[in-house]
């Protein structure tokens, strides 16, 4: 790996003042508290690595510096004046420009036009230059060496290119201070390297420059400074060279509690097929040779940085990536027709989805209408008439038998908590009596209270003989439940840890190098 | 390290830009090619349909609907809708004729007639921007769709149409504006009369003189117009950006809100030009003047293969949507079927395009 050129910003500690500072800044979202009075400081000419946990409010940081949220509390000054950004174009107009972790393109467009958004040269009256708009992008394409034609519709390019023209646009706007938001997670190596020399060159140019990455290697490379947070608040500050990865990764970790691990429970093998068996699924551009076996009360972790296909994984099992997926599922040795929901549903897989409220909950329905939804067809009655005590019923028993704190089976879902929902949730799927529950991030945005009781009931399901497939990127989570954890990399599984190697830092660790790092360290 | 092998995705990419630029005018060629079908279908069943004088009635016929579904092409690629522009078109139409019965004493001619002509007509065009002003700020600030808030708009402004007009035709618009609206002072030479040229012998002969209404002008400026913003402005980009993605198009600095308010009021312009060219055409103002035309405007744009969701369009694909509904519509009338199943003919169409985009829009996804 050849290694970035640093010396451009000599001096270890910045001298000048900030060019941006931050202090005491406070976010909350609903009863979610993401920022506790954090201070930060960007400085011109030097790279400020951001690195934490998900959750630990990075991305709010960042979307407060660029404009996009108000802080509730606390002060962001540029240049020594306080400023106070309504919008993002406010912030643009200051040259404060992000890019942002999703690819913020509009797909319907040409790269020419993506490029130049906003931006495009003009003769007066919002008449464009064509030509001067052509030259500009062919210009800037060749400059860093991007594979593509001003005229390619974004949609049609692969994500790498995408997220290079994402960058490109950034850079083309001359920002002061520039946000990188997780830029690498889905470039090939060797985009990497002319990103990562791209942010030097701009730190050499003067411009501030803040670098979120959980590719930890990547922010030792190229930062000046380092910022940890965790939960909300900073905790660890200071110049990259004072410090190393093990420092790093505890720092991010934070206090060292031990997790209790579950006892496990797996059937023992060697009776019939394994209960889930997965053979070489690949999505084109998102999961390539996916494979792996689940067995009878097994819970296995999937695990990975944003952006490694933990998500894909998930809907691709559950046959909710069109028919784009090759390879096979198969459950109890038959194989499940691909790309159909409805089939996998069919067969005993059920997918809770990490997204609650837009692909989970119906908020305006009842309790009982949410959790009967899948099984409808068990209520029928004469004439078709549901039978609606026998729904009440169902709900009330698994009200009672997931703690689910409500007012009864006929409240509105939107009464509930999160945590609560989640619940519900929970009662929705395991009515279908599924043979595979797959989780995407099923403790994702709730209270900790909620958390360990999720985290009991997975646990019990898992004990009734439910194959478990707990796809999170929690590390607790997965220390407390899982027999063994998959770890992922750029859309690949890349190793398993099981047994006493279900550690915090060893996961963190395969999760951010995507590699398994030997028994011993 | 792994890392997603890009390499082949790019070079398939490539292999496919040939076939992206054919998938893109595909639509267009398909446009063309149901339009030529249609020319011949109608020609082979009725003879006078490619005479000069049908030709001349029918591009009369389509101006009012050519200039709105202008408008609304703007509005729809900016990702909302408007209604309302048929009782726009009613109610400018009814504002225009009003100020100029009412003040135009019989007898009164020249430069007076002419200012006060003129008067009317920039109040009228001030109706439309008014209504798409007002509903802009409803579906901008309490983020209600514009189909909701234009259904409002629509009924009010029908409702306004009634009270200016009292429900009664206005009749006898002055002189000046008829001859405006349906003069035809330029003719046409197209060299297509072959069986006369063959005939004779002389060339001259090959020539057929249409006569062109004048607002059909009126309608080429509008579409020359759009296009030009559409494709060469700053404004046309963030159109299309905000259309097809209002995070982005934040994010970069856009102020998403304030583009939809404006196309909102363009297509109130679009729909108050209408009106005038409407009332200038028939020489009078009905009361149910533009009534049912927003949804055959829709249509129209549809037709022309602009995304029902936003972002994607072309303003000029429009003129084929629009051509292919009032073909459609003459030639129901041609062939003397009954007026009652026109609006069976035209729902057919409309059921047709849709489903051809929804299919083709499966296959490009499937890729």
């Amino acid at each position: 790996m050849t290694n970035i050129d640093r010396t451009a910003s000599a001096s270890p500690e910045p001298a000048a003042p900030a060019l941006l500072q931050c202090r005491g800044l406070v976010k909350s979202f609903a009863a979610v508290r993401a920022l506790r009075g954090v201070d930060f400081a960007i400085h011109a000419g030097r790279v400020r690595g951001l690195v934490g946990e998900n959750g630990a409010g990075k991305s709010t940081l960042t979307k407060i510096i660029a404009g996009v949220y108000q802080p509730d509390a606390g002060t962001v000054e540029v240049e020594g004046r306080p400023v106070r950004f309504g919008g993002a174009d406010q912030a643009l107009a200051q040259r404060i420009v992000t890019v942002h972790q999703d690819i913020n393109l509009v797909q319907t467009m040409t790269v020419a036009e993506n490029l130049l958004l906003n931006n495009e040269p003009t003769r007066g009256f919002g008449i464009i230059r064509r030509r001067d708009m052509r030259e500009q992008v062919t210009r800037l394409l060749q400059q860093y060496e991007i594979d593509v034609r001003p005229d390619d519709v974004v949609s049609s390019l692969p994500n790498d290119l995408k997220k290079m023209v994402q960058i490109i646009k950034a850079v083309n706007l001359n920002p002061r201070i520039l946000l990188l938001d997780e830029p690498t997670s889905s470039l090939t190596e060797a985009e990497v390297r002319v990103a990562l020399r791209l942010i030097r060159r701009l730190a050499s140019e003067g411009v501030g420059l803040v670098l979120i990455s959980h590719y930890l290697n990547e922010i030792f490379e190229v930062s000046d400074d380092l910022t940890v947070m965790r939960d909300g608040e900073v905790v660890a500050d200071g110049p990259v060279g004072e410090t190393s990865l093990p420092q790093v990764v505890s720092a991010m970790i934070g206090r060292h509690v031990e997790t209790v691990r579950r006892a496990s429970r797996v059937a023992p093998a060697g009776e019939g097929p394994p209960l889930l068996e997965v053979d070489d699924l690949s999505v084109p551009g998102r999961l390539q040779g996916i494979s792996f076996a689940l067995r009878k009360g097994e819970v296995v972790g999937v695990t990975g940085l944003a952006g490694s296909g933990l998500s894909d994984l998930s809907r691709a099992l559950f046959g909710a990536t069109g028919r784009h997926a090759g390879g096979r599922v198969l459950v109890e040795g038959k194989p499940v027709p691909p790309g159909d929901p409805a089939q996998s549903l069919k067969a005993g897989v059920a997918l809770l989805t990490n997204d609650r409220l837009r692909e989970g909950i119906l908020p305006d329905f009842t309790l009982t209408e949410n959790i009967c939804l899948p099984i409808l067809s068990r209520f029928g009655g004469i004439g078709g008439a549901l039978d609606r005590s026998a729904m009440r019923s169902t709900t009330e028993r698994n009200i009672a038998r997931l703690h689910v704190r409500a007012p009864g089976p006929d409240a509105l879902a939107r009464q509930l908590s999160g945590g609560n929902q989640q619940k519900v949730l929970f009662a929705k799927w395991l009515e279908t009596n599924p043979k595979v529950f797959v989780m995407d991030e099923p403790t994702i945005g709730i209270d900790v209270g909620s958390k360990d009781e999720i985290r009991g009931i997975i646990d019990e399901i898992a004990g009734t003989g439910v194959g478990i497939l707990l796809v999170t990127t929690e590390l607790d989570e997965l220390v407390a439940l899982c027999d063994r954890v998959l770890i992922m990399f750029r859309g690949a599984i890349v190793g398993e840890l099981a047994g006493d190697a279900v550690v915090r830092e060893r996961i963190l660790h395969a999760a951010v190098s995507g590699e398994i790092r030997a028994a011993a360290a | 390290m792994t890392s997603i092998p890009s390499s082949e995705a790019s070079r398939a990419a490539g292999d496919s830009r040939l076939a992206a630029r054919l998938k893109r005018s595909y639509s267009l060629i398909q446009a063309i090619g149901v339009l030529a079908i249609l020319v011949v279908i109608m020609q082979v069943s009725n003879e006078r349909f490619l005479s000069p004088i049908n030709i001349g009635n029918l591009l009369g016929q389509m101006t009012v609907m050519l200039i709105v579904a202008a408008g609304m092409t703007i509005v729809m690629i900016s990702g909302e809708f408007d209604v309302a522009v048929g009782s726009v078109v009613g109610l400018s139409a009814a504002v225009a004729g009003w100020l100029m019965v009412r003040w135009i004493p019989s007898g009164t001619t020249g430069q007076q007639e002419l200012w006060i002509i003129l008067v009317a007509i920039l109040a009228a065009l001030c109706v439309g921007p008014f209504f798409g002003l007002i509903a802009g700020l409803i579906v901008t600030k309490a983020r209600i769709p514009s189909f909701i808030v234009t259904l409002g708009t629509l009924m009010m402004g029908r409702s306004l149409t009634l009270v200016v007009t009292q429900g009664q035709p206005i009749p006898d618009m002055p002189e000046t504006v008829k001859a405006l609206g349906q003069g035809r002072w330029v003719n046409l030479p197209l060299p297509v009369n072959v069986p006369a040229a063959a005939n004779s012998g002389s060339l001259s002969d090959l020539i057929v003189w249409l006569p062109i209404q004048n607002i059909v002008w009126v309608a080429l400026l509008v579409y020359i117009v759009g296009w030009f913003v559409l494709e060469r402005t700053t404004f046309g980009k963030r159109v299309y950006a905000v259309g097809s993605n209002r995070t982005v198009a934040l994010l970069s600095g856009i102020r998403a809100d304030r583009i939809k308010i404006y196309c909102l009021m363009i297509v109130g312009f679009t729909a108050s030009l209408g009106g005038i060219v409407s009332l200038a055409r028939l020489g009078a103002v009905s009361p149910n003047t533009g009534e049912g035309l927003e949804f055959e405007v829709i249509a129209a744009v549809v037709i022309g293969g602009t995304s029902l969701s936003g972002g994607q369009g072309k303003i000029l694909r429009t003129i084929i949507g629009v051509i292919i509904i009032a073909l459609t519509r003459n030639f129901l009338n041609l062939a003397r079927i009954e007026i009652f199943w026109q609006g069976f003919a035209t729902g057919t169409i409309i059921l047709a395009a849709v489903l051809l985009e929804a299919l083709q829009r499966r296959i490009s996804t499937r890729g």
